[in-house]
């Protein structure tokens, strides 16, 4: 079965309304997407009731977290996009934040900036992020705090 | 559907044109419709190369030149290659598959998934069998890791078992092929993940 347009949200209408009653005749299937993958436009994805699925999406169509990918009467199937682990990293002053954001950069991590603080996305182990910015912390200072998906 | 668009990293000389030029022979046999994007620092290189080969009218092939660090034009800033993707796009409406040729690069090189659905790894046995055990972001993160010119492992002393072997345990068992693309050896194989991964048939 190849999946290739999103046809809308679960967070509007009438998607909301259609996704409850799907659900309620036991026909909604997800497919989970982790955050490092969504920007992929082709993919093979198992729904959570074991379907084989292949997304086939067009360029400019946005995959995020209540994609309603398909939908008919007896079958709904919506994408699960998690917020993805991430470390928020907080500068204890400007020179520090100058210094770990030229740092970060040079390591190419893909990063958010939130108020005062560098949101760096990881896609890979954070033994290895955390090893980095062990280096870092002997030419400027910050704190580390783990986000979790959605948070 | 959208054509798929399919990344080949790898360092200086590792083989990627020439995995190109096979998968093009073997794209064709099949009906896949296909169009190469080659990148290179300053020059049209291997474009001009493709051409040459004549796998593909001449128009289905371009160039982005880099003009610095060959990643900053596949992950940092894709815009160049984006450009000449979608203008295939407009030009080919039957395509099924644009191939991206990153420039010969180091370990670190990655593409960005906002440009590509997917992405192989280029190496090659001469660099040394210890090349997958240094855990190169590219080795580790390709969708595919190709491990080329095996024929060459008895004259510079590799290893193959086990590189391979290192190269599948690092990568936690994602995929890793052998390919020999003087003779033609292992294409079908390469072929057939990216048919399975993005293709579809
Ligand atoms: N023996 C042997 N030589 C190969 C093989 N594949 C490629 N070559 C040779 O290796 C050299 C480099 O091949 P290319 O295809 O140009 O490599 P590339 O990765 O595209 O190089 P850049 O784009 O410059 O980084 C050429 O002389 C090829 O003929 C192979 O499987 N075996
Ligand atoms: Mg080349």
């Amino acid at each position: 079965m190849v999946l290739s347009a999103v046809l809308g949200r679960t967070v509007e209408q009438p998607w909301h309304d259609r996704a409850h009653a799907s659900e309620a005749r036991g026909a909604l299937e997800t497919v989970r997407i982790a955050r490092v993958d969504a920007p992929r436009r082709r993919m093979r994805l198992v729904t959570d009731r074991g379907r084989d699925v292949a997304l086939a999406l067009p360029r400019d169509a946005a995959l995020e977290d209540g994609a309603v990918l398909y939908s008919d009467e007896g079958l709904m199937i919506v994408a699960r996009i998690d917020g993805g682990p991430r470390l928020r990293l907080t500068p204890a002053d400007v020179a520090s934040g100058l210094r770990l954001g030229y740092f970060c950069g040079n390591l190419h991590w893909k990063a958010d900036f939130c108020g005062g603080a560098i949101v760096v996305h990881m896609d890979g182990p954070e033994d290895t992020y955390r090893a980095r910015l062990a280096d870092a912390e002997v030419f400027c200072s910050f704190a580390i705090e783990r986000l979790e998906a959605g948070q | 559907m959208t054509a798929a668009r399919v990344g080949i990293g790898g360092p200086v000389g590792s083989g990627k044109t020439a995995l190109i030029e096979r998968l093009l022979e073997s794209f064709a046999h099949e009906g896949v419709e296909a169009a190469v994007i080659t990148n290179d620092l300053v020059t049209d290189e291997d474009a001009e190369r493709l051409r040459r080969g004549g796998r593909l009218p001449p128009e289905r092939i371009l160039a982005v030149q880099a003009g610095a660090c060959p990643h900053t034009v596949i992950r940092e800033d894709p815009t160049p290659n984006l450009a000449a993707a979608d203008r295939l796009d407009r030009q080919f409406p039957d395509l099924d598959l644009v191939l991206l040729e990153s420039g010969g690069d180091n370990l670190a090189s990655t593409f960005s998934l906002d440009l590509v659905d997917w992405w192989m790894f280029v190496i090659d046995v001469s660099g040394g069998d210890d090349i997958p055990r240094k855990r190169g972001p590219g080795v580790l993160k390709s969708d595919l890791l190709v491990i080329n010119k095996i024929d060459l492992a008895p004259h510079v002393g590799v290893d193959l078992a086990r590189m391979f072997e290192e190269a599948t345990r690092v990568r936690g068992n994602a995929p890793v092929l052998g390919t020999n693309c003087r003779a033609g050896q292992g294409i079908g194989a390469v072929a057939t993940q990216i048919r399975d991964a993005v293709l579809f048939r």
